[in-house]
């Protein structure tokens, strides 16, 4: 049995680096900051560096405060609503950003991005396709 | 725009590719704007995301694990996924995200 997908971006991600990486855009207002993140579907979130949220204006602990697991530990961030670009794609959800300064990573997961998003992966390829749900 | 140059690029785009046609289409279709850019402008002014905000904070022990579709603080349905709220909301323009419950733990991977 044969299943079709529909996408209308698409993307070339370089399969040499640890992870399926993007550029993405953060925006609010008129601030925007342009990060690389990586595709994490065992995230439960969207997460960004301390940095980031402070680009855009954000003051990061007026936020609701979360606690995340890691494999190795755990880690505070502050969930904010912005717009976020991929691939052109805009969506206005709501993303958390780590307290500390010293989480380094980015990481576009489940809520907030894949939970409204059609994404079609060849990693063999480095081939990355993507659609949206909603706004 | 003259019909003439219209007519032009349409039959310039003629000779591209179904690959490059579907780019092309999809940035003109980011570039165009439309009607509902104002609302969705309004969907992330500072004011209205307070008042979400707010409600979130509020209504984190009732609507803790569900999606909700709101309109400011006004709450417009709920879903188990997002697909649920943001149909059950039945506007495209609306806001869906999901509610943390208050015992709520993310988790999230071990790379660097």
């Amino acid at each position: 049995m044969a299943f079709t997908l529909t996408f209308d971006r698409f993307a070339e991600y370089d399969a040499g680096l640890r992870g399926i990486t993007l550029d993405v855009i953060l925006r609010l207002g008129n601030e925007e900051v342009e990060i690389v993140s990586k595709i994490d579907t065992g995230s439960t979130d969207c997460i960004f560096v301390r940095s980031a949220a402070e680009r855009l204006g954000i003051e990061i602990e007026s936020g609701e405060r979360i606690r995340f697991v890691t494999a190795t530990g755990d880690f505070v961030a502050f969930r904010h609503e912005i717009t976020l670009v991929v691939l052109g794609r805009e969506l206005d959800t709501a993303v958390y950003f780590a307290q500390d300064t010293s989480f380094k990573r980015n990481v576009l997961g489940r809520h907030g991005f894949l939970d409204r998003t059609v994404l079609g992966l060849v990693d063999y390829e480095g081939r990355l396709y993507l659609n949206q749900y909603g706004n | 725009m003259s019909v003439e140059t219209l007519n032009s690029i349409k039959s310039r785009a003629n000779s591209l590719s179904p690959t490059e046609k579907k780019a092309l289409a999809a940035y003109l279709l980011e570039t165009a704007g439309d009607e509902s850019d104002g609302k969705r402008r309004s969907i992330l002014d500072a004011a209205v995301r307070r008042k979400r905000q707010d409600w979130i904070k509020a209504n984190r022990s009732r609507y803790g694990g569900l999606y909700v579709a709101l309109d400011g603080d006004r709450l417009l349905a709920t879903g188990r996924s997002y697909a649920e709220a943001y149909d059950a909301a039945d506007d495209s323009d609306v806001f869906v995200d999901f509610v943390p419950p208050e015992d709520y733990i993310g988790e999230t991977g071990g790379w660097e």
